[in-house]
């Protein structure tokens, strides 16, 4: 019987990592675009509190008028709703924002160097009228900005 | 840029780069049903993007499936001219990538 080449078999039946290929997988955590780690458990946390717990600790946000939290009052298509983050904290580190009345309320967080203006733009869903809420990380510290938006037509579950 | 990626506009503005794109992806959530199937529409999301200046990264974001669907991106570079590189590049849940290129105008 002839004997079949390796790459006849089928990747399949031979889980690479064990031929010390491993490195090719494309894996998450290999393939990693950023320095930082996708905080998975904190995307997957179904209350606002928790998610906040899983990126921050115990550390307590400061609420705080030098955040801009932009967003429209009433969104007619909560699939699509434009929110902007800015702030003219000193030393910002990320910036995060949370709807918390989604399913899984943490949206976004945006790792801030100095080579950009603490302002960023993103469109995102929200499955009713909610809260969306910035933390912003700035020189160690917490800070935080709340808004109330309507959402006329849900956007999460379709 | 290759089109089926979407749309990066980079501007030269106030001594710096006014940065826009528009990235062309499902931002699938896992909920929404196929109306003809009634079966779920399995989630599908960038989760890392990157965002470089002439080769140095200045913005990093980690995104969840509550990023709308062909999201916008849009940000404030503060030091640029025109002739510089933008270049936003990321990763979905499978693995997938894909990337923006521009140049500043």
């Amino acid at each position: 019987m002839q004997r079949r080449h390796l790459l006849e078999i089928g990747f399949s039946a031979i889980p690479l990592a064990t031929l010390g290929l491993g490195a090719l997988l494309p894996t998450r955590a290999r393939s990693a675009v950023t320095p930082h780690a996708w905080p998975e458990s904190a995307f997957h946390a179904e209350a606002v509190d928790a998610a906040i717990a899983d990126l921050f600790g115990d550390r307590a946000a400061e609420d705080s008028m030098r955040i801009t939290l932009t967003a429209p009052d009433i969104a007619e298509n909560g699939r699509v709703v434009p929110v902007e983050v800015e702030t003219d904290l000193p030393g910002v580190e990320t910036m995060t924002i949370l709807c918390d009345g989604n399913p899984y309320p943490l949206l976004a967080r945006a790792h801030v160097t100095p080579a950009v203006a603490p302002r960023v733009s993103i469109r995102v869903k929200m499955g009713q009228s909610s809260n969306l809420i910035a933390l912003v990380e700035a020189e160690g510290k917490l800070y935080r900005a709340t808004r109330a938006v309507k959402v006329t037509a849900g956007g999460c579950g379709g | 840029m290759s089109r089926e990626y979407g749309r990066l506009r980079a501007k030269a503005k106030d001594g710096g780069i006014s940065v826009r794109a528009l990235i062309r992806h499902p931002m699938e959530t896992g909920s929404r049903k196929d109306p003809a199937t009634d079966t779920a529409i399995p989630r599908h999301y960038i989760q890392e993007v990157v965002c470089e200046h002439n080769g140095e990264v200045v913005l990093s974001l980690d995104w969840g499936w509550g990023v709308s669907a062909n999201p916008y991106l849009a940000f404030h570079i503060q030091q640029g001219q025109t002739g510089d590189v933008v270049l936003i590049r990321w990763i979905d849940d499978r693995g997938e990538t894909g990337s923006l290129e521009a140049k500043v105008a």
